[in-house]
């Protein structure tokens, strides 16, 4: 791993913060899941990405509701889980 | 043995599971998009294709719907266990056994594919396909 050092806000820091806490992470890993999450998926010719073709699928759809997948019976049958 | 071995590698993926890696909204986006990363062979029903279809029909369009089509193909050795004749007796009674919850059909035809395939990993949102005791990715 190549150590760096960044500079964060500090109410954005808080809020890596807390997040990470509850994932039961490090902020470091919560850093590194984050930019991970915003490289190509196929991009990379940094050692160990994820190549599958199938990852550029990833992400494709941005329904904005944070509950989206425990919604689907709702969608697909019209009925509340 | 071999088979025990075989379904010890197997995860189950559920229609939650697919939506969460393919909506970068939902709260288990990252979760899923790493476990997609570097997939188990994976295992998941016939009418689980249906529903997913069904979410990008109803929540957007037929182009959309054809793209989780694609996905699914390219995704490396995904088993699509089809919902037949024989399936019917299996999910109808567990439908019955569980009939004070909101199991769907698919639910209930993945609950019989982890039993029958021996299946203890199951991707999923749902608590529901935790019912049977398989270890739900959540």
């Amino acid at each position: 791993m190549i150590r760096t050092q960044i500079s964060l806000d500090p109410k954005e820091y808080a809020l890596a913060r807390r997040e990470a806490k509850s994932l039961g992470i490090s902020v470091a890993e919560f850093v590194r899941r984050a930019i991970r999450d915003q490289l190509p998926a196929n991009g990379g010719s940094a050692p160990g990405a994820p190549s599958g073709a199938w990852m550029r699928y990833a992400g494709f759809v941005e329904t904005g509701n944070p509950r989206s997948s425990a919604s689907v019976d709702e969608i697909v049958y019209g009925s509340k889980d | 043995m071999a088979r025990r071995t075989e379904a010890q590698a197997e995860s189950y993926v559920d229609t939650s599971a697919f939506i969460a890696f393919l909506d970068r909204s939902d709260s288990y986006h990252a979760l899923y998009r790493r476990l997609f990363a570097h997939p188990p062979r994976l295992v998941t029903s016939g009418l689980v294709v249906a529903e997913g279809h069904g979410w990008f029909l109803r929540r957007y369009d037929f182009n959309r719907a054809l793209q989780f089509l694609n996905f699914l193909g390219e995704l490396p050795g995904l088993v699509i266990e089809p919902f037949g004749q024989e399936a019917i007796d299996p999910a109808r009674r567990l439908l019955s056994k569980f009939s004070d919850q909101p199991l769907t059909l698919a639910d209930a035809h993945g609950l019989v594919v982890m039993g029958q395939r021996r299946i203890r990993v199951c991707w999923s949102t749902d608590r529901h396909l935790g019912l049977m005791g398989v270890a739900l990715a959540r």
